[in-house]
């Protein structure tokens, strides 16, 4: 029975449901398309129940810290409070606009994350001036088409070199496109083929069978 | 101490140096303004040609918003300076989103916007709310809206809605603008330009910006947005037509941006100054 | 008598008030001509296209297309501005034409001061589904040859032949690296991306992640993988658990190692920041889909004097991982790692399959790539010129038109 629920029938849904989705975008007949649209509609719903399994996981690795007490189990008291408060205050005052949910959210949790997001202005300068040296020939090529498109990118020098302007746009346009396209030609063709290894239940990370 | 040992010891300067430096940079444009002006790039005209052909259109136009708290700096100026271009052409919209913290903001930008151009609600502009799935939502709108929103974002049923009466599917729009921080332009290239066809305009942050200059070749991306810098040309292009009176934030964050980069530039030097001296007094260290 | 008189005299009025009128208007409306009806193809059914011709002017307003049945009704089914020359009769759901019944168009050009002119009825069209979608057969066509190409190597690999696959340094060094944190004491850190389970790069991730568990178990090192999707998190605690038990080592595993953290990008980047800080991890593992977030993880890891090996499909954070990391994986490099790491027939042939059909792509690049520059450097023109054709230089362009488009 494990080995049917675990193994079998999640990869017999795999097989049936991934060539039929892969098969629909050929056909358009309503015959075909029609079962897509319901196929597609679920997807919604079952998004929505993984949201449940996020917060199970998280409540109870926290609660087992605290329980066990271990190390800075403070925090984990910190992480609890914090979202059995916001979840409260959205069921209680609900999460339009005017309500204390989205005000702790507009004033705590957006500044926090504009503030994280403006630490990659200085990690940035800090992983340039740390890897942008002149090592090997890669290493130069690198650094050297680097400062044209950093200097390309400022005003003020853009107007008084336009070649370099050009010089930017023609290398951020063509070699830099180039190697994009490249490289997701690769992605695009291995995400071909694990797709099809996880639709034929050749990949098995995803199913446990049985065990 | 000689130019040698001082850019040596430049070149192994702590990081929290280089991160003072920066903020300096950073902040001094907020203390004492200057503003910059930035050449248009062509990637930018062809964002500006294509929203002014979906305008000339007649149609409505779909915007996805797909930023959050993060990215609002560089995202904010061109939604808005976009806004402020289609709704003074008095062109039709309406909105969507597939990410929660996007909502929130948007509601706030629109009721600016409301007041700003004098809109009516559900008959020049209408916002969808928040779906999930996006890969899949993206597909179905083209056949059908109305399968994937049985009502707007303020509960009211689409059909009751003059905007969406006129807009049941991807099909009766003039195109879709996706201002988007993440991915999701290329899902809209994969599950709505591939299928369905239609005119997709992308204003994206500068990161990901180069990951759609191979679409744009290839014209399945009609204009693109390319970051800060680009949201500063377009207000530039908009002010210089007389739709906006004066240039936006994005305009005044290209200072910051602009010495940022010039002092990125100036550690870069010094350390393979340092870099190279180095090598060469080793070399001389070493010969008999 | 009088009655045919008085007739005959009223008809003749009136024929020649008609002329006078005809006469007396010298620029009559214009109507649309060649008014063309089809079935629309490659569509689910209840679609007609509807074409037909006009000389552009400034007096044209708009079109007003209109539809009528066998039985001779007659409705009016939307418009089309005065620049279009074509209609699809179906985007609108509620009057879409029914499939199987025939139906004839009319289309009348609205001129400015309200003249209208009415085109001659179409042929009649009836809509139909299609089965087949012309338009995207090229591309299944494409995914037969690479599933063809496949076939073929995994029959050989089958049969005993081997496959070479380039090593990849990556791998090696992973071996390397959680053999580092061995002998410093330290835990091994692996982010697995911020994709779902369901995205191919994190499928691959996971495969990989095994390898390290596995590796990370038989050394008793603790490995700490912090998941940003919550369908990710299940999936990645049972392959560390399987890891360890695989080695007999299950008392070793500890659940809270995996742990679902959050699903905002720069949460889950200052909360993976703090664990390497914390717990001085000595080696660390990006392996997967990373957005912006990804340098604040990997330079924090660099400033606590870890070893990293990244990987990642996100074309936009691969140069800051090239920079960060001891070693990487560019794109493909990662579903080819997780193959590797398979180590049987089938995994290694995808990746040689993928080989081959990247040789025929780059033979198709370069064969368009010979022919564009043949036609733009008038070679073509050339030829054709000296073979006597007429207008040499329209034929050539209307070739690299139909080959290139545009």
């Amino acid at each position: 029975m494990k080995r049917i629920l675990g193994y079998r029938l999640p990869a017999a849904l795999l097989l049936v449901l991934g060539l039929f989705m892969a098969i629909q975008y050929y056909v358009p007949h309503p015959l075909v398309q029609r079962p897509k649209e319901l196929i597609l509609q679920w997807k919604q719903p079952i998004n929505a129940y993984i949201i449940f399994l996020a917060i199970g996981g998280l409540v109870a690795m926290h609660v087992r810290r605290v329980l066990k007490r271990k190390e800075r189990w403070g925090y984990s008291v910190i992480t609890l409070a914090s979202a059995a408060a916001m979840t409260f205050l959205g069921l209680a005052y609900g999460v339009q606009d005017d309500t204390v949910f989205a005000d702790w959210f507009a004033y705590l949790v957006t500044p926090i994350e504009a503030t994280m997001f403006s630490l990659l202005a200085f990690f940035v300068a800090s992983a340039a001036f740390r890897a942008f040296r002149a090592r090997t020939v890669g290493a130069t090529i690198l650094l050297v088409s680097a400062s044209i498109v950093m200097l390309g990118m400022i005003p003020t020098v853009q107007d008084a070199i336009p070649p370099l302007g050009d010089a930017a746009e023609f290398l951020l346009r063509y070699p830099n496109t180039a190697a994009k396209r490249a490289i997701m030609v690769g992605v695009a063709l291995g995400a071909i083929s694990v797709s099809l290894k996880a639709i034929f239940g050749i990949d098995k990370t995803i199913l446990t069978k049985g065990e | 101490m000689n130019a040698r040992t001082l850019l040596a010891r430049l070149s192994r300067l702590d990081r929290r140096a280089v991160f003072a430096a920066i903020a300096v940079v950073v902040v001094l444009p907020f203390l004492s303004p200057f503003e910059l002006r930035a050449k248009p790039s062509p990637e930018t005209l062809a964002f500006d040609a294509a929203v002014e052909k979906a305008i000339a259109s007649g149609k409505p136009l779909l915007v996805d918003v797909d930023f959050g708290p993060q990215t609002m700096a560089e995202m904010e100026p061109m939604l808005l300076a976009l806004l402020d271009r289609v709704f003074a052409a008095k062109c039709k919209v309406v909105f969507v989103t597939f990410i929660t913290e996007a909502s929130s903001p948007l509601r706030r930008y629109l009721e600016k916007m409301e007041a700003k151009h004098g809109l009516v609600y559900g008959e020049d502009y209408v916002f969808l709310g928040y779906a999930s799935a996006y890969a899949y939502t993206m597909y179905g709108m083209g056949t059908s809206i109305g399968a994937y929103f049985h009502a707007d974002d303020r509960g009211t049923k689409i059909a009751e809605l003059p905007l969406m009466r006129r807009v049941k599917s991807l099909k009766d729009v003039s195109a879709v603008v996706n201002i988007a921080a993440n991915s999701f332009p290329r899902f809209w290239v994969q599950y709505g330009v591939a299928p369905f066809g239609f005119d997709l305009i992308v204003g994206a942050t500068a990161v990901n910006a180069t990951d759609y200059y191979p679409y744009l070749q290839t014209g399945q991306i009609k204009g693109l947005l390319a970051g800060g810098r680009a949201a500063a040309e377009y207000e530039g292009l908009l002010v210089d037509r007389g739709i906006l009176p004066k240039a936006g934030d994005a305009t005044r964050g290209l200072g910051s941006q602009s010495l940022a980069l010039a002092v990125i530039l100036a550690f870069i030097a010094i350390g393979n100054a340092a870099y190279f001296l180095g090598r060469r007094g080793g070399a001389k260290g070493a010969k008999p | 008598m009088n009655d045919v008189r008085t007739i005959s005299s009223i008809a003749f009025a009136a024929l020649t008030l008609a002329s006078a009128a005809a006469a007396a208007d010298p620029d009559p409306a214009p109507a649309p001509t060649g008014v063309r009806a089809e079935d629309k193809p490659d569509d689910g059914g209840r679609n007609i296209v509807v074409t037909w011709e006009m000389a552009q002017t400034e007096r044209l307003v708009r079109f007003e297309i209109a539809r009528i049945d066998a039985k001779g009704g007659r409705v009016a089914i939307g418009t089309a501005p005065a620049v279009d020359r074509s209609f699809t009769d179906g985007d609108d759901a509620s009057t879409a034409p029914k499939d199987g019944v025939p139906y004839r168009y009319v289309v009348r050009a609205v001129l400015d001061g309200g003249v209208a002119a009415d085109s001659a009825p179409s042929e009649a069209a009836s809509a139909a589904p299609s089965w087949v979608h012309r338009a995207r057969l090229p591309g299944l066509v494409a995914v037969a040859i690479l599933a063809a190409m496949f076939g073929v190597l995994v029959i050989r690999a089958r049969r005993g032949a081997s496959i070479y696959i380039r090593p990849i340094p990556a791998l090696a060094a992973m071996d390397d690296a959680v053999g580092r944190a061995a002998e410093m004491g330290r835990p091994v850190l692996y982010a697995p991306g911020l994709e779902s389970v369901t995205s191919p790069v994190t499928l691959a991730s996971v495969g990989i992640l095994s390898r390290v568990a596995e590796r990370a178990a038989r050394l008793h090192t603790r490995i700490k993988v912090p998941n940003y999707d919550p369908l990710t998190y299940p999936v990645a605690q049972e392959i560390v658990r399987r890891a360890f038990a695989k080695v007999g080592r299950a008392d070793e595993f500890q659940p809270d190692d995996v742990a679902y953290l959050t699903s905002r990008s720069f949460t889950y980047a200052a909360a993976v920041a703090g664990m390497m800080t914390r717990e001085r991890t000595a080696s660390n593992f990006f392996i997967g889909h990373f957005f912006s977030e990804y340098l604040i993880l990997a330079e924090t890891g660099v400033a606590t004097g870890a070893v990293q090996i990244g990987g990642t499909d996100s074309v936009a954070q691969l140069p800051f991982v090239i920079t960060t990391c001891d070693e990487t994986m560019i794109g493909e490099e990662v579903f080819a790692a997780a193959a590797l790491v398979g180590d049987d027939p089938v995994s290694r042939s995808t990746i040689k399959a993928h080989d081959w059909f990247k040789i025929l792509i780059i033979a198709f690049v370069a064969l368009g790539a010979g022919v564009k520059l043949v036609l733009d450097a008038g070679v073509l023109v050339s030829m054709l010129g000296g073979l006597g054709v007429d207008r040499a230089g329209d034929v050539a362009a209307r070739i690299s038109a139909a080959l290139f488009g545009g």
